[in-house]
């Protein structure tokens, strides 16, 4: 589909993306609030299995060698400094959410 | 407009934008609105984007990479301050206010100063603090497209909401 026959509700389509964008806002410096909360009344956490790989990506990395020995050791870390995980990630999400968000602006502009 | 069209018209500008920086983003759209996007929270969303790239890559440790000139981080965000006929007020709980006192709010830029080898670590009211920064960010972003798209003619393009 081209520009020229390509018709959008500019005033629509701002609103929505700007909608979206404060939802998943709110909902992702919620989970900081939770993450607080979570720390304050437990001081051991459990984890779900696939936390290692959800944390991948967030300033922490997979190691090729001794895997297994690395995966233990990142865990242990996640554990002991789980709210300082949480509020780590919440702001590298929600810059993310920042970056689809402009992406979508930058799509309205284009189909000015 | 369906999930799918969307996500076909969006892939021109998905692609335009792959390894683009946030801020250049928005020059990007600055550029194709033939405008440029200026607004006072652009240099506290640049820092936040700083904080997240010293989150990410060096997991808080500040390094050379995120100082500035003067050897500072610098995280800014924007906060709401109570204020009771234009005074400042630190503790909103229980605060008392004689009938005829004005009661208002103003938006105030706080900052976390950091030098390099120091780490940063952030609180979740901090993120709440971000993220509403960001929401703030998001109404002038939309405000400035709002404003280039009343100068350009286009029948059908722009309604009111």
């Amino acid at each position: 589909m081209t520009k020229q026959n390509t018709t959008i509700n500019i005033s629509h389509e701002l609103n929505h993306a700007k909608t979206s964008f404060i939802n998943d806002l709110e909902r992702i410096s919620k989970y900081a609030v939770i993450a607080e909360q979570v720390s304050k009344i437990s001081s051991e956490i459990q984890l779900p299995e696939n936390s290692i790989e959800f944390f991948f990506g967030f300033g922490i990395h997979s190691s090729p060698t001794n895997a297994k020995e690395h995966d233990e050791a990142i865990q242990q870390e996640v554990l002991e400094n789980y709210y300082e995980y949480s509020t780590r990630y919440a702001v590298i999400v929600m810059i993310t959410t920042c970056e689809m968000y402009l992406i979508r602006l930058l799509w309205i502009a284009k189909n000015m | 407009m369906s999930g799918q069209q969307f996500y076909d018209l969006g892939a021109e500008a998905r692609k335009e934008a792959r390894y683009t920086s946030v801020p250049k983003l928005v020059e990007k759209i600055s550029k194709e609105i033939g405008e440029e996007i200026y607004f006072d929270d652009l240099p506290i969303f640049n820092s936040i984007y700083n904080a997240r790239n010293c989150l990410a890559h060096r997991r808080g440790e500040i390094g050379k990479e995120d100082i500035d000139e003067n050897g500072d981080f610098k995280l800014l965000w924007k906060t709401l301050q109570l204020t009771v006929d234009g005074a400042p007020q630190e503790q909103i709980r229980g605060l008392y206010v004689e009938a005829g006192n004005q009661v208002g709010f103003r938006f105030i830029v706080s900052e976390k100063k950091l030098s390099a080898g120091e780490k940063l670590v952030l609180t979740a009211q901090d993120c709440q603090n971000i993220a509403f920064t960001l929401a703030g960010f998001s109404a002038n972003m939309t405000k400035a497209i709002e404003n280039a798209a009343r100068k350009i003619i286009v029948p059908g393009s722009f309604a009111s909401q």
